[in-house]
């Protein structure tokens, strides 16, 4: 899964640990996020999606491996 | 998962317990240590007199107690920030103790036998536990590591 959590963030100017304070979860997991190595929740997808005022599809995005596991 | 988990406050006192009684424990396998003044009458629930003929040193049922208790305080205590990630490291924390646990067992009932085996099987009563410590706490160093250099 594609993801534009570092664009979207770094476009309102905010930090990972501010991205993490206000989600709710701690800066390991926006690192990981951030670099692919995780697939966040429906929940946390959509606090981000809250944050930054965009739809889900915006920030996270199917590839086409995606369908093949 | 978070339900079960216990408060983020007994970690660090449970990682002391759990290190201080692994340490112990080793020294009193490798070495027989065993002090006189835990020396007492041994209970059996299901012998006549709830005791056994012959004097116990507690000093092993000592350690176990703590191992266990240390191992489960350090183990499955909240992070200052438990999240669904911290969750994730957790569960595939516990998946790899029980495999490389079970691999151990496995080549043991193959390779070791008598007495021997009876060493292992007690072994193997806290090694779970153990791994799994040990490999969640040295995967959330690395992460924590690699955050502060990403700084």
């Amino acid at each position: 899964m594609k993801n534009r959590l570092k664009l979207s963030r770094i476009e309102i100017g905010i930090t990972q640990q501010q991205l993490a304070e206000k989600a709710g979860v701690s800066r390991q997991s926006i690192i990981a996020i951030e670099s692919g190595k995780y697939i966040p929740s429906t929940l946390l997808a959509l606090k981000f999606a809250n944050i930054f005022n965009k739809s889900i599809e915006n920030i996270f995005e199917l590839e086409e491996n995606d369908w093949k596991k | 998962m978070t339900r079960f988990l216990l408060s983020n406050k007994l970690k660090v006192p449970g990682l002391i317990i759990f290190f201080s009684s692994l340490i112990i424990g080793l020294i009193d396998l490798f070495y027989a240590w065993e002090p006189v003044f835990l020396n007492a009458k041994a209970f059996n629930i299901f012998g006549n007199s709830g005791f056994l003929d012959n004097i116990n040193n507690y000093l092993d049922e000592i350690i176990s107690l703590l191992l266990i208790i240390g191992g489960i305080m350090a183990g499955f205590s909240k992070e200052k920030i438990e999240d669904e990630y911290i969750s994730k490291l957790r569960l595939e924390s516990l998946a790899w103790s029980i495999y490389l646990n079970y691999a151990i067992l496995f080549l043991a009932i193959i390779l070791v036998s008598g007495l021997d085996f009876i060493t292992v099987m007690m072994a193997n009563m806290f090694t779970v536990l153990i791994f799994f410590v040990i490999r969640f706490n040295l995967v959330l160093y690395i992460k924590s590591r690699r955050m502060n250099n990403e700084k």
